[in-house]
């Protein structure tokens, strides 16, 4: 498979936001924050995220209103080795998926360590 | 029967013996663990790694499928054979696409270890102040280095 090109009509401004699911939040005992697991950002395949400028928290959590809501922008991204592609569906045009430098374009284990550190919340459902 | 598809987690007495059976049809044992020799966080970690191999199709909301019956059994095979009677209590966790990651805390360092969907590849992760340190491959049969990683962590 090509590697895939990274988008640079996606600004380094533009905000990436995913969705977090309850349980995979835990306390940093150290920072005393809560924060996702590095595991949100893992996948044996593409991460999904949505383009922040061409939708919505709402309507990103419309359908799951129980989960979370993070963000970075690309340039966070980038500056760790991600890349980003645009992947519209019919359901959500902002969906885009994100790459990185594990076999086969995976983010890999650092880099979704270093996501999971980085990420800002936009909306923190606690109660887990 | 598919762990995977059935898993209800009965703490089951037979005699003496303290088990795990993973199955909702209890005249079958598909997976039985004996557990009056592990420690209480082996114990708990079992019991949370089969609370999400139970998990539903899309659990992540991105379509992702439970953690695969490779995957699992790998854990457990991870979790059981760590010869440590107390220890930290790893916190169990899903990956998308059907893995699953353990990951340890103790003060500003932690480690993770990944298990793929195949149950065949396995990753760890050390790192300190969330900032990684050191990543690569690792046989899960190779108890001498994830001892080696656990001293790491708790030093």
């Amino acid at each position: 498979m090509p590697e895939p090109q990274d988008d640079c009509s996606i600004g380094d401004d533009e905000k990436l936001l995913r969705r977090i699911r309850p349980k995979d939040i835990h306390l940093n005992p150290i920072s005393n924050q809560y924060r996702p697991e590095s595991g949100c950002f893992r996948s044996d395949d593409f991460i999904s995220v949505h383009i922040a400028s061409l939708t919505s928290e709402e309507k990103v959590l419309l359908d799951y209103p129980e989960f979370s809501l993070v963000e970075f922008t690309a340039e966070e991204m980038r500056s760790i080795g991600c890349k980003i592609v645009r992947d519209p569906l019919p359901e959500d045009p902002a969906h885009a998926l994100m790459y990185g430098t594990a076999p086969g374009g995976y983010v890999s284990k650092s880099q979704a360590k270093k996501l999971s550190k980085i990420c800002r919340w936009v909306v923190l459902k606690r109660g887990l | 029967m598919s762990i995977v598809q059935t898993a209800a987690t009965i703490d089951h007495m037979v005699g003496k013996e303290q088990r795990f059976q993973i199955s909702a049809n209890t005249s079958q044992w598909s997976a039985v663990v004996v557990t009056n020799r592990l420690g209480w966080w082996q114990r708990r970690a079992l019991q949370s790694l089969y609370e999400i191999s139970s998990l539903p199709e899309n659990w992540d909301s991105y379509g992702s499928r439970p953690p695969t019956e490779n995957a699992v059994e790998c854990a457990k095979r991870l979790i059981i054979q760590i010869d440590r009677d107390n220890f930290l209590q790893p916190r169990i966790i899903p990956i998308s696409g059907g893995g699953v990651q353990l990951a340890w805390h103790s003060g500003v360092r932690e480690l993770e270890i990944e298990i793929s969907t195949s149950g065949f590849i396995v990753e760890y992760l050390k790192s300190e102040r969330g900032e990684p340190l050191d990543d690569g491959l690792l046989e899960i049969e190779d108890r001498s280095r994830i001892d080696t990683f656990l001293s790491w962590l708790i030093a």
